[in-house]
This record gives structure tokens, C-alpha cells and sequence, in this order.
């Protein structure tokens, strides 16, 4: 009986374990496959929003990956623009705390110290709210001043905020405001 | 084996969500437009015909005790592959359906199934099942998507139709946003039970 109950309890592992390896096998397969053009897709997102900021120029990478300390968001893909030789701008992915996770926030900060515009290329705020961060609401960012001091009106800034989205747009505005106080850094 | 009346078993008599009211987190979560209700629907439906088939075929191999556990290990492997796949063909589809693409693993349709009818049957019924059952979540889905996007975003099939879909004139300019918000997916749900609870009733009484 006591033998039996052994088996029957190496069966059960071994039946599960066969399973899993199968199945992580075929994952890793797959993932082998994706994840490649995964990481193309990620790019060519990025790409078209920073061409689209900061046009007909050429773009550097800088820095890969900016960690604060003081708990500002991080920023990765840090790019110089050259346009003829001449520094005109930089571009970087800022990922600021929205409502609903992580927001993925291309900034383009012109050396003239004013912001060249800003794209969110992915979020998971909430559809015909939050959601509307990636509409022409993010347009009026062109132009302000790139100092890091942009604010909603909520706050006493000049940022008109999404209605009914104040979180994801302070969300928005402190991602490029953390992107212009590094650039400005970098200047 | 009658494939018709099955399919007629899973769309409307013994429909997921509005016979047998399981899965309903997701179809709450994901019908904010018609666009993301069908991407979650044929999602759901090809993870479901997939485990199906491959619980099915290792019914007799797979011991009673630990079945839960090698359901979900098969479950979420295809979910992975399909995310993986989605991010890497459709990243615009993956981007809208977001988390709750992963959390199909949980969907308790999928598993629900492969207790109640692929580790009972043999392969090709319990693929049949996954193909009735899915289109029965995609129905539910999309009923649910259409008319929460309607009155939410006043537009129909947004995001299919070119980016905007087609604008209701009057209501895409305002909106009852309530309905494509949380609080609206159980509005939404409520009328369309009550709805299909009168007509079932209707057709009992003659």
C-alpha cells in the first residue's frame, strides 16, 4: 500500500513536470521567434514619433537608460538631433505613473529651450478619458517652455488638463518636464 | 454529432456570459469599443479551441489529482503564445487589448470548459465545443462592445471603419462617457440579461 501510494505520487510529478518542460520548451521556441520583431515594433514606434518632433534630422543615441533618485520617472533612449551638424534637440522616452500603469511618453526637447512636442506611444488609461492623451490634446505642449516647471491649471500652470483625466494628464506634463530638466542638463 | 445545434447551444441557449454568466471580468473590462470586443473574442476563442484540443487528447494521461494544474500550465502556455504573437504581428491590437490579454489564463470559460467537457470527450467534439463556446464570448463581446461604444463614444466600429469609426451625428459630440466606463459595463450588462430573460420567457410562455 505504502508503495503504491509512492508511485502514484511519482507519476503525479512526473506527469506535471513533462507538461511544464514541453510547454516552457515551446515558449521558449516561440518567444525565440518574437521577441526580435518585438523589439523592431518598439523602435519603429519610437522612431516615427521622434521623426515626427524633431523632423529631417539625425538622431544620436546619448544615454540608454536615466534612473533618479528622487523618484522622478525614468527615462531610456535618450537621442541627440543633428541637423547639419548642429545639435538641434533631444528626444527620450519618459515613463511617468498614469492611472492605469506605466505611460510610455516620447519627448522632444528643442536646444532653444522650448518643447519640440510630445507623443504617448503606449498607455492603459482609461478609454475616451485618460485614453485621450494619445489625441491632438498633447499638441499644446509645443512651444512651452522646457525649463521643468510645466503645471495643469489644477496646479497653477499653464496645462489644460484632459476632463476628467487630471491624473493621467499631470502624469503626461511631469514626464516631459523630467525629460526638459535633463536635457537641459545635458546642454 | 450536430454542429449546428451546438452552435446554436453556445451562441444563444447556453451562452458564456448571458446563460451561464462566467467570464464576466473580462467582458466587462474589454467592451469599451467593437473593435477591442471582437480582438478579445477571436483572442479568447483560438486560446479556447487550442486548449481544448490539446486537453482533450491528454485526458487519459493527465491523473484526476493534479488536472487543475496541467489545465492552466497548458491554458497559460497558449496565452503566452498568443500574446507573444499579437505583440509581434498586431502590436496595435495588443496595445488596445493590454493586460487583459495575459489574463485570459484565468478566464474561467476557458478553464471552465476543459473541466466540464474536453477532459470528458474525445478531440473533435471538444474542438467543436471551443469553436461554439468562443463564438458565443465573441457574441456576447461584441453586443456588449457595440452598444457601450454607441452611446459612450457615439461612433460605431471605431478603429475597423477608418480611426474614427462612424460618428452618430449629435451623440459623438456628447457622449454619455458613463457607458464606456466601468459603471456602464454593468449597465450595459444588466439591460442586455433583462433583455434576453424577457424574450426566453416570452418564447416559453407560447
Amino acid at each position: 500500500m505504502a508503495e503504491k501510494k509512492g508511485n502514484e505520487m511519482v507519476r503525479l510529478c512526473v506527469v506535471l513536470f513533462l507538461i511544464t518542460l514541453i510547454s516552457a520548451t515551446l515558449l521558449g521556441f516561440i518567444n525565440s521567434v518574437t521577441a526580435p520583431q518585438i523589439k523592431l515594433n518598439k523602435e519603429k514606434t519610437r522612431g516615427e514619433a521622434m521623426a515626427m518632433l524633431i523632423p529631417d534630422s539625425e538622431f544620436e543615441l546619448v544615454e540608454e537608460e536615466v534612473v533618479s533618485d528622487t523618484g522622478a520617472p525614468t527615462l531610456r533612449n535618450v537621442y541627440k538631433a543633428v541637423k547639419d551638424g548642429e545639435t538641434v534637440g533631444y528626444c527620450m522616452e519618459a515613463f511617468p505613473s498614469g492611472f492605469g500603469g506605466e505611460l510610455t511618453v516620447v519627448v522632444g526637447v528643442l536646444a532653444d529651450g522650448t518643447i519640440a512636442g510630445a507623443q504617448v506611444t503606449s498607455m492603459a488609461e482609461t478609454p475616451g478619458l485618460g485614453a485621450k492623451s494619445q489625441s491632438d490634446w498633447i499638441n499644446q505642449y509645443a512651444g512651452m517652455a522646457a525649463d521643468g516647471s510645466l503645471a495643469v491649471t489644477k496646479d497653477g500652470g499653464s496645462v489644460v488638463p484632459i476632463t476628467g483625466a487630471t491624473i493621467t494628464s499631470r502624469a503626461v506634463t511631469l514626464g516631459i518636464n523630467t525629460a526638459a530638466s535633463y536635457a537641459a542638463s545635458l546642454e | 454529432m450536430d454542429f449546428m445545434k451546438d452552435l446554436k447551444n453556445g451562441v444563444l441557449l447556453d451562452n458564456p456570459v448571458f446563460m451561464q454568466t462566467i467570464g464576466l471580468c473580462p467582458t466587462l473590462a474589454t467592451t469599451t469599443s467593437l473593435s477591442n470586443a471582437i480582438g478579445m473574442g477571436v483572442a479568447a476563442t483560438v486560446i479556447l479551441i487550442a486548449s481544448n484540443i490539446v486537453i482533450s487528447a491528454l485526458r487519459k494521461f493527465i491523473p484526476d489529482k493534479v488536472r487543475i494544474a496541467a489545465f492552466i500550465t497548458v491554458i497559460a502556455a497558449f496565452v503566452t503564445i498568443v500574446d507573444l504573437s499579437l505583440q509581434a504581428f498586431i502590436p496595435s491590437l495588443a496595445a488596445s487589448l493590454g493586460l487583459f490579454l495575459p489574463l485570459i489564463v484565468v478566464n474561467c470559460i476557458i478553464l471552465g470548459r476543459a473541466e466540464a467537457y474536453a477532459s470528458k470527450n474525445q478531440v473533435l467534439p471538444s474542438a467543436v465545443d471551443g469553436i461554439c463556446m468562443g463564438l458565443g464570448f465573441t457574441f456576447a463581446l461584441v453586443l456588449m462592445g457595440f452598444l457601450r461604444e454607441l452611446l459612450g463614444a457615439g461612433t460605431i466600429a471605431a478603429g475597423i471603419i477608418g480611426t474614427n469609426g462612424i460618428m452618430i451625428p449629435g451623440l459623438s459630440a456628447y457622449p454619455a462617457t458613463i457607458m464606456i466606463l466601468p459603471a456602464g459595463g454593468f449597465l450595459a450588462m444588466g439591460f442586455i440579461f433583462a433583455a434576453l430573460q424577457y424574450i426566453m420567457s416570452k418564447k416559453e410562455g407560447k
